[in-house]
């Protein structure tokens, strides 16, 4: 198929990034401890299923950031550094062009960890579901989903030369995506439960049914809208600063944004500065619905557009930002 | 006469620091114009200007004073960069691709065909000697290498106009012959290369005219043969002459002139010698050089 240089540019961005190891050493370990908290938290008072899924969605957030900060830097930044845009530059394709299909290379990275972050947050939402036990036919598929991701890319490394790291990163997202349709079909927690004691014992209840939390993959849209946010800032930071500055900034706009309203809400009623302040800082808290789902509360399909919408705004007018400044920068080649 | 392929006007560049106080002034004044089918050399010791002048030229820097035209329009048009091929100082390329993903990376950017995209990569592969690469990354290859595949790049497009920044650097002996002749074959074929280098040899060879910088200013423009002439001095090549013969004309020239001129055996460059001992060490260890079109200029750069 013929594609155009803009796709071209996305398209290699989506492959190089994968191909950084410290990309794949990094998502494989949030989605591995994500798995793993349902027989970490214990003691938890019966609030285990809470905890794990707060817990579960806060990494996926963190992880997002974590992720977009090395991978913007790595597709822009360091490319600037070493001066390759400045060779792509001289071929047929505009700034503001090439800056828009990196940004969306990296959103398809950011987006594939997402989803299986999202994956293993409701399969692990189902495994702590029972009280005082683990239901690992739902944990032990991602650990195999995993293991296998690794395996294939390792043989198809040895049979074919394919690059190891990022046949692993896209198999991850491929068996991870199995396993998670495997569990589907899977109902009841009472068969193969084992306690945090190690014993194995079957559900007095007999075969209890765990239904998928569907409302987790809301909530894990509205924090991939948010790390989207945060993309486009990390993508501004790799214009001018290396990787750990770049994630210093991001780190701190992270943390703006979850206090924002506590520091600034009550202050933007009566102060300019503060009503200026409180509309440019990303609100987080639009997209946090962790508690908003304790206790059989549920999130309203209808509440992803005006989020989808805040969440687009800043994001485009970070990106535009971006885009007039590296309009006018001065590139080496 | 024809409309110049690349021109520039009274050209200048300084580079500011953060207060914007003057901190190089890079280029100064540069006036050049290249006409279709030249080979035009860019020369000058390191931090002469030449590579900024290259980066302006492409539109990578702005230029703080004076005009620059690439086939009539602003170098950041970009259908202007349709027509241009470029080879960057640094090779600058992706590790992680292979010598075939990197030339169809470079391919997609120009929007060619796939069909035609495949043709032109197995014979530019071929004509940099690097069809035998496989699936090998880039990052593994040899400075030489990448610098082939940097070639291979730049001329992927067909293009009208040919900017090599210093393309031998990195190169053996045997590979800095073939992207001599490339060049050669390129400009025979109605091509316009605009080089810099600072590799003297490499220039003289390929040029048919020069500019010298020197802290950004020109400081010596014009036809190569021209400016390398020794004024009243002149050079007589003669083939199989017998010692007598040479007695004679020597005593002929001693008469004429009224002191005996000096005679001494013509000698091959190091670089043709280097070349010819290469290809007889090729023969005897049975490699075939001939399978390979190594050097040939690709068919489709008409």
């Amino acid at each position: 198929m013929k594609r155009g240089p803009f796709l071209s540019i996305t398209r290699l961005t989506l492959v190089e990034i994968p191909r950084q190891p410290a990309l794949l050493l990094l998502s494989s370990t949030l989605l591995l401890l994500m798995a793993s908290l349902p027989f970490l938290i214990t003691h938890s008072l019966g609030e285990t299923g809470k905890l794990q899924r707060d817990s579960n969605l806060a990494l996926l957030f963190l992880g997002s950031l974590l992720l977009a900060v090395p991978a913007a830097c790595g597709a822009l930044g360091s490319e600037l550094r070493k001066g390759r845009i400045g060779a792509l530059l001289s071929k047929p394709l505009s700034r503001s062009s090439f800056l828009m299909a990196k940004f969306l290379g990296v959103a398809g990275v950011l987006l594939a960890f997402q989803i299986m972050a999202i994956q293993v947050t409701i399969m692990s939402d189902r495994a702590s579901a029972i009280e005082f036990g683990v239901g690992w036919k739902f944990i032990v598929p991602i650990f195999v989903a995993a293991l296998l991701a690794y395996v294939v890319a390792a043989l198809l490394n040895f049979a074919t030369r394919r690059p190891f790291v990022s046949s692993a990163f896209w198999l991850l997202l491929l068996f991870m995506s199995c396993a998670f349709i495997y569990t589907l079909f899977l109902e009841g927690g009472g068969d193969g439960m084992i306690d945090h004691g190690g014993h194995s014992h079957v559900d007095p209840a007999g075969v209890q049914a765990i239904p998928v939390r569907w409302d987790l993959l809301i909530a894990g849209i509205l924090l991939s809208l948010a790390a989207l946010m945060l993309q486009a800032l990390a993508l501004l930071c790799a214009l001018k600063l290396p990787t750990l500055p770049a994630l210093s900034l991001c780190s701190g706009f992270f943390l703006l944004g979850l206090m924002s309203d506590y520091l600034l809400a009550e202050r933007a009623e009566q102060m300019l500065w503060a009503k200026v302040l409180h509309g440019i800082l990303p609100n987080w808290q639009h997209f946090w619905m962790a508690d908003a789902l304790t206790g059989g509360g549920s999130i309203p399909l209808s509440y992803l557009l005006p989020a989808t919408f805040y969440a687009l705004c800043w994001a485009g007018g970070i990106l535009l930002l971006a885009m007039a400044f590296f309009e006018r920068m001065e590139l080496q080649a | 006469m024809s409309d110049p392929i690349l021109s520039t006007e009274d050209l200048g560049k300084t580079f500011r620091d953060f207060w914007r106080r003057p901190r190089a002034r890079a280029v100064d004044s540069l006036s050049l114009s290249l006409e279709p089918g030249e080979v035009y050399g860019l020369l000058g010791p390191n931090g002469s200007g030449k590579s900024t002048s290259i980066k302006l030229i492409l539109g990578l820097l702005h230029p703080d004073k004076g005009r620059i035209r690439v086939f009539g329009k602003s170098p950041r048009d970009v259908k202007v960069k349709h027509r241009i091929g470029y080879l960057p100082e640094e090779s600058n390329l992706y590790p992680y691709l292979d010598a075939r993903e990197s030339l169809r990376f470079t391919a997609a950017l120009f929007g060619i065909d796939p069909e035609e995209r495949e043709w032109r990569i197995t014979q530019l592969l071929e004509m940099v000697g690097l069809s035998h690469t496989g699936r090998r990354r880039i990052g593994e290859f040899s400075k030489g290498m990448a610098r082939r595949i940097g070639l291979a790049q730049a001329l992927i497009n067909d293009p009208d106009l040919v900017i090599l920044d210093e393309p031998t650097s990195g190169l053996d002996p045997l590979g800095t012959r073939q992207v001599k002749d490339i060049i050669r074959s390129l400009a025979e074929r109605g091509k316009t290369v605009l080089l810099s280098s600072h590799l003297l040899a490499d220039v003289e060879d390929v040029c048919d005219r020069i500019c010298i910088l020197y802290g950004g200013i020109v400081r010596a423009e014009g036809p190569i043969r021209e400016l390398l002439q020794v004024a009243n001095h002149l050079q007589l090549q003669l083939e199989d002459l017998d010692p007598e013969k040479r007695n004679q004309l020597l005593n002929l020239l001693e008469d004429m002139l009224g002191k005996r001129p000096q005679l001494e055996p013509s000698r091959k460059d190091l670089e043709t010698f280097f070349l010819e001992v290469v290809a007889k060490a090729r023969e005897d260890s049975g490699e075939a050089s001939g399978t390979r079109k190594e050097g040939e200029l690709a068919e489709f750069l008409v």
